[in-house]
């Protein structure tokens, strides 16, 4: 008699149930994603596995997936007996974060082999970092795909500054004002205006002093 | 237990249609839109929307009376759909056109409509200023006036910027193209005319000029 009732009920009510059913499902994606509406996505990779992460010195779930706010955070990543990690970094797009912790101690040595495979995935995408940070600086200085360039009047190469590693200086060697004038004309047919860039011209003395 | 299952229901679908209906409101952001010093007030400028494209002829096209979504003339702060935007000032006889395209997303973002004077207004101005700057100029580089002719230069912004070059005088036969052209910009501060480029140079960049804008150095290059 019960079972019937309960038949009974539920066909009365299939309708409301899979939508109530299908609600259950759909909503709590929803709210994850509005919840990280407005935040950036951080894949972290952490070796040991087991170290601690702060970001802006409150403790955090060190998943391998976070959602942070944009902006310039502190991110510290420490254990006993490693050697903590801290960087601050401007969090405004997707991005990996790597903290690779040494060891100082045997027994901490001994933990870092058992992750021995944490350390190796961090030394590949460290290897990537280097290519992403060399595509970067590529990107800010996108001069530097022609460079060096050489010709019968002028040459053209680029040095890195002297305080910002991420920024080229255009470096031209030319005889002649023909080649100086040759040098800049061939900056602008390439499509960069020479005012972007830090300019300097090699072994050239600016008659009206001071040197450039 | 039938009426707790209905009100439950009616909860969840609540909920649900508030969870869609706010992941489906289209997000707003603030455009604050300011006009430089003596130009508010005195000219239009429009705020159109356009499609998301990257090129400027592109969006061209979209530059029509059904996507204008203001016409300002002062100051104002927008608080307007997220999108890609172009701010567009027609030129008239005291300034330069205007444009530029602005793309509002997840921050707010202040756009200064420069008070650039036209050319016309800028020639009128030169013929007043040019022998006060070129004097400028041979008080701080006496060779300037001996070995070096002065360009005809011109004169930027509202007035207050001067750029020239420096070609060397007489080179000599076949040396016309052996010599350098240095380029000079001055700014006037206090009715004086101050030689900004010392020493006159081959080219301007921001990384020596940080004060200077981006522009003006470009343009004096292009002298």
């Amino acid at each position: 008699m019960d079972d019937s009732r309960n038949q009974n009920f539920i066909w009365r009510y299939r309708i409301p149930l899979v939508v109530l059913l299908f609600l259950l499902i759909l909503v709590p994606p929803v709210i994850t994603n509005l919840s990280r509406l407005g935040k950036v996505k951080v894949e972290l990779l952490l070796a040991p596995p087991t170290a601690d992460l702060t970001i802006d010195s409150k403790p955090v779930n060190a998943s391998k997936t976070l959602y942070i706010s944009p902006g310039e955070h502190t991110f510290k990543a420490s254990q006993n007996e490693f050697e903590a990690q801290e960087r601050k970094l401007k969090i405004d797009k997707p991005q990996t974060l790597v903290f690779a912790l040494t060891p100082q101690t045997d027994k901490a040595k001994e933990i870092a082999q058992q992750y021995q495979n944490a350390y190796l995935e961090t030394e590949k995408l460290s290897g990537e970092e280097k290519q992403a940070e060399g595509d970067k600086f590529r990107e800010a200085n996108p001069i530097v795909s022609q460079l060096p360039y050489r010709s019968l009047y002028f040459n053209v190469d680029y040095r890195l500054a002297d305080n910002d590693e991420n920024r080229a200086v255009v470096q031209i060697t030319a005889d002649t004002a023909t080649g100086r004038s040759f040098a800049l004309e061939q900056i602008k047919k390439w499509g960069y205006d020479p005012a972007d860039y830090e300019v300097e011209f090699i072994n050239y003395t600016n008659p009206f002093g001071g040197s450039q | 237990m039938r009426k707790y299952l209905k009100a439950l229901l009616a909860v969840v679908l609540l909920g649900g249609v508030i969870v869609l209906v706010l992941a489906l409101i289209p997000k707003k952001q603030k455009l604050h839109i300011q006009f430089e010093a003596s130009s508010a007030g005195t000219r239009q400028v429009k705020l159109y929307a356009i499609k998301s494209s990257d090129h400027e002829a592109a969006y061209q096209q979209d530059l029509t009376p059904k996507n204008l979504r203001k016409t300002l003339t002062a100051d104002t702060t927008l608080n307007i759909k997220q999108g890609p935007y172009v701010l567009v000032a027609e030129a008239d006889k005291n300034f330069a056109a205007f444009e530029q395209r602005v793309d509002l997303s997840s921050e707010p973002q202040t756009i200064t409509i420069p008070a650039q004077f036209s050319d016309e207004k800028l020639s009128n101005q030169l013929t007043q200023e040019r022998a006060a700057a070129n004097q400028a100029i041979v008080s701080a580089y006496p060779s300037a006036a001996s070995g070096y002719d002065i360009a005809p230069g011109k004169l930027y912004h509202q007035g207050e910027w001067y750029g020239t070059t420096l070609g060397t005088k007489d080179p000599g036969e076949g040396q016309f193209f052996s010599t350098d052209t240095f380029r000079v910009l001055l700014h006037k501060e206090n009715g004086t005319w101050v030689v900004i480029t010392k020493p006159p140079e081959l080219v301007l960049t921001k990384y020596k000029y940080p004060n200077v804008p981006l522009e003006i150095l470009k343009a004096v290059n292009d002298q």
